[in-house]
């Protein structure tokens, strides 16, 4: 039924001059790689050595324009492999809204928002360059607020950072707590699936764990889970559900406390190859508990900082079974086996029973079913950006 | 050096095939180039990786599908023709010209994505299904896209009489 349009097709089609491309193809390649070289050095002096410098460092080195167009993966599909969603999740699309820091060293800490609908980011707050917008926020599940870490204005023993909500919609600043990173804090402040917000107070207080009501500042003790980068979920039946990283006799595992106290460990850390390393960071956990979006790789790779939340991640897993569902494969790296390739970050579980991959060089978020199809894809319109911007976390549609 | 004259050899044979389709999708001889260029050279790149473990050709071609539609994501690229009126026909004499050129303005109102699916269904000739493995999305998004794309073409080249009693295959 389509003869006539297939014909017209076949006749634009015949319009085409021959060209002769394989020897500008390896050209473009080798340039590539030779750039792609550049940035892996760049990278690994901004893991080296951490904080904003590298990332500056990066920024100004991000590939634009046809290199970054080339580099675009997604097509994904995943090894062969026993995991699959335990449960229906239903279909989705990337058409929520999309939160974005970005900083001016020693100016400013802005966020931003954006959309599929509206690619171009929109100011939502900005502080000045002590707020920890860029490296510690983190956006509430209803994105009422923004919870981060700022300077004490004053300088106790162990009393280095303060907890500070931001009220996105109030425009207001509600300063919760001391956060003594030195002090023996582990967990930086996280939201739970319900928004409540869990802080660590450090080892020395006696109420260590609990939540704060970003309204209204009350505190809540919680039950004391075993570990560090503790994230909150949702067990089955609505309780919260802990879920660190814990090192026992030299192994670190993933260990689940529920709000009773009661913990389990994570088969992750045993089923892990060993060729690829140990648990270095939980960086994001789904909602439901049932994945997480780990860092590893080797220990001596690892940072102590705690206050500097690190934002990529590579494995996903699944946590009740351990099993390995994939790991996004790095731009350098390239297509190994059927892997996606990009970056995970905070936000990389955001949307249930998915994983959200971001490609660096493309700028393009790539929605993939747990089964490794791609769902979506959705870019966002950086044009008058002046610095990297970093996704903070992504809030689906409804 | 084995490796460079095999990418070679391939990138020779698949070019032809690959330009039509690049044609079809950015309606520019120049666009068309740098499209298959981009998609060759990440072929090159990945070689080793995809000789031992997939099809080159299916690559690349997959590839230059995401690439296309990626790009104008991120760079907003608009051919020169979207901005001008659509070119209704008359039927004279030089009706074949005048369609060519109704359907040259008429893909250019498509959404690359959807004019990716157009040129992979209608001009590949490919199912539902392969073209979305290829465009790495669901069937149930391809069938969409389909049916937006077909209702603009109808809008563009009423001439098209098949178009017009809704091809839904």
């Amino acid at each position: 039924m389509t003869d006539q349009l297939k014909q017209l097709m076949n006749n634009m089609a015949d319009e085409v001059k021959s060209a002769s491309l394989h020897e500008q193809a390896v050209f473009q390649s080798r340039r590539t790689t030779k750039r792609r070289t550049v940035l892996a050095a760049v990278a690994a002096l901004t893991v080296v050595g951490g904080g904003m410098a590298g990332f500056n460092t990066l920024a100004a080195s991000e590939p634009t324009g046809d290199m970054a167009a080339e580099q675009t993966t997604a097509d994904a599909r995943f090894e062969e492999t026993d995991a699959r969603p335990p449960v229906d999740y239903p279909v989705a699309e990337l058409d929520g809204v999309f939160y974005d820091s970005w900083f001016e060293q020693g100016v400013s800490s802005t966020i931003a928002t954006w959309s599929s609908n509206a690619p171009e980011p929109v100011e939502l707050v900005t502080g000045g360059p002590d707020a920890g917008f860029y490296n510690t926020g983190v956006i509430s599940s209803d994105a009422r607020y923004v919870a981060y870490l700022g300077f004490a204005d004053t300088e106790g023993d162990d009393v280095d950072r303060r907890v500070v909500v931001h009220d996105l919609v109030e425009d207001t600043d509600r300063e919760l707590t001391d956060f003594p990173d030195s002090g023996g804090a582990c967990s930086l402040p996280s939201w739970s699936p319900d928004g409540r917000l869990f802080v660590d107070h450090g080892t020395k207080s006696n109420q260590r764990f609990g939540f704060y009501d970003p309204a209204t500042g009350d505190f809540t003790p919680s039950a004391s889970p075993v570990g560090c980068q503790v994230t909150v979920a949702e067990d089955d039946n609505g309780e919260d559900l802990f879920i660190a990283v814990h090192e026992s006799e030299g192994v670190r595992d993933i260990v689940l406390t529920t709000a009773s106290g009661e913990t389990t460990t994570s088969p992750v850390a045993r089923k892990l190859p060993d060729e690829h390393g140990v648990i270095l960071k939980l960086v994001d956990v789904s909602s439901d508990g049932r994945y997480a979006c780990l860092r590893v790789g080797d220990v001596s790779d690892d940072e102590d900082s705690v206050v500097d939340r690190m934002p990529l991640c590579e494995h996903i897993v699944q946590i009740d079974t351990g099993d390995l569902v994939t790991v996004i494969r790095s731009l350098d790296e390239g297509p190994q086996g059927d892997s996606p390739v990009g970056t995970g970050g905070l936000w990389t579980l955001a949307v249930p029973g998915h994983i959200l991959v971001y490609n660096t060089a493309a700028l393009e978020y790539i929605l993939i079913d747990m089964n490794g199809n791609v769902v979506d894809t959705v870019s966002p319109d950086y044009d008058n950006v002046s610095t990297e911007p970093l996704l903070l976390d992504y809030m689906p549609a409804g | 050096m084995q490796t460079r004259s095999e990418f070679e050899e391939f990138a020779m044979a698949a070019t032809p095939s690959l330009l039509r389709s690049a044609y079809l999708l950015t309606g520019d001889q120049q666009l068309a180039e740098d499209l298959v260029q981009s998609a060759l050279a990440r072929t090159h790149r990945y070689w080793r990786n995809i000789t031992t473990s997939g099809n080159a050709t299916a690559y690349t071609r997959k590839v230059m599908y995401h690439l296309q539609v990626s790009r104008w994501r991120r760079r907003r690229v608009t051919e020169q023709l979207r901005d001008r009126p659509i070119e209704l026909s008359v039927p004279d004499r030089s009706a074949d010209i005048d369609m060519k050129l109704s359907l040259r303005s008429a893909l250019a109102t498509l959404t690359p994505r959807q004019r990716a699916v157009v040129v992979l269904r209608y001009f590949e000739d490919r199912s539902v299904a392969e073209t979305a493995t290829l465009l790495g999305c669901s069937e149930g998004s391809i069938k969409s896209q389909t049916f937006r794309a077909l209702n603009k073409l109808r809008d563009a080249l009423p001439q098209l009489t098949d178009l017009l009693n809704g091809v839904t295959r």
